[in-house]
């Protein structure tokens, strides 16, 4: 089960989460005549992980509470971000929170998501 | 429990299709399915709304021609008794978007055509479809 926060915010429908690369800032410096070139290791900065899933409520009502849910903790603290496989990312802020497709009604209502969130080192 | 047979009858606004063959009505849905990170089966299918597909076969060629895709209009179908006592059965599909007519001609069987149709509904909870038995 995922978790953000030491909260199911998602446990009401399936979703995935893919961590991207790590972000190393360089200083790349070349010069007229010379092979190769400077680079300046400046630091690690950050990586975003991407989320995708969808909620599902017995109501429209409970769909949206579930999003607003989601949306309070877009507060940029850090937090702890754990995925299905019990994959831990520590220090995880949520950037983006989105969903993807109106609510709609099937076996009770649903809608998709799209979450980003950025960890840092 | 009614039985029912023969199609007496079967139009599409205006037009009458005459030596009808069969009249197939499908209500469906698409499944939606989803699952996680760490699952190898689906954990929650949703479904799409109800499509109501008709497929009508006759050998009407004539009054299959005269029809074009994209005509909209009510579907009605009158189906007789299997008893004396017992009444027919009528159906009716309004907002019927005729969607395809196939016309086959074969070298030794009677000339065939399949009409299929999409049902619309008014409002997203007006369902095109009734049945009742005749009066």
């Amino acid at each position: 089960m995922s978790t953000f926060g030491g909260e199911d915010l998602f446990g009401s429908g399936p979703n995935s989460i893919r961590p991207c690369a790590w972000e190393r800032q360089l200083q790349r410096r070349g010069f007229a005549g010379i092979d190769g070139e400077l680079v300046l290791d400046l630091g690690l900065r950050s990586r975003a992980i991407q989320q995708s899933g969808r909620l599902e409520g017995v109501s429209a009502a409970a769909v949206a509470g579930l999003t607003e849910a989601i949306e309070a903790y877009q507060d940029g603290e850090p937090h702890v971000l754990i995925d299905d496989h019990g994959r831990m990312y520590a220090s995880v802020i949520l950037e983006e929170f989105e969903t993807t497709t109106p609510i709609k009604r099937g076996r009770g209502f649903w809608c998709e998501y799209a979450a980003r969130y950025r960890q840092l080192p | 429990m009614a039985r029912y047979t023969s199609i007496q009858s079967v139009g599409f606004g205006a037009v009458s299709l005459s030596l009808p063959l069969s009249v197939r009505i499908t209500r469906k849905v698409e499944p939606v399915a989803g699952a996680g990170d760490n699952d190898v089966f689906a954990i929650s299918v949703q479904i799409t709304p109800v499509t109501i597909l008709t497929e009508v076969r006759t050998r009407d060629m004539a009054a299959a021609d005269s029809l074009s895709p994209g005509e909209q209009g009510t579907l009605t179908l009158t189906s007789g008794p299997t008893e004396n006592d017992q009444a027919g059965r009528v159906i009716a599909l309004t907002g019927a978007v005729l969607t395809a007519v196939e016309l086959d001609y074969d070298q030794s069987a009677m000339a065939m055509a399949t009409l299929r149709f999409v049902a619309e509904a008014t409002a997203g909870d007006s369902d095109p479809f009734s049945a009742e038995d005749e009066t």
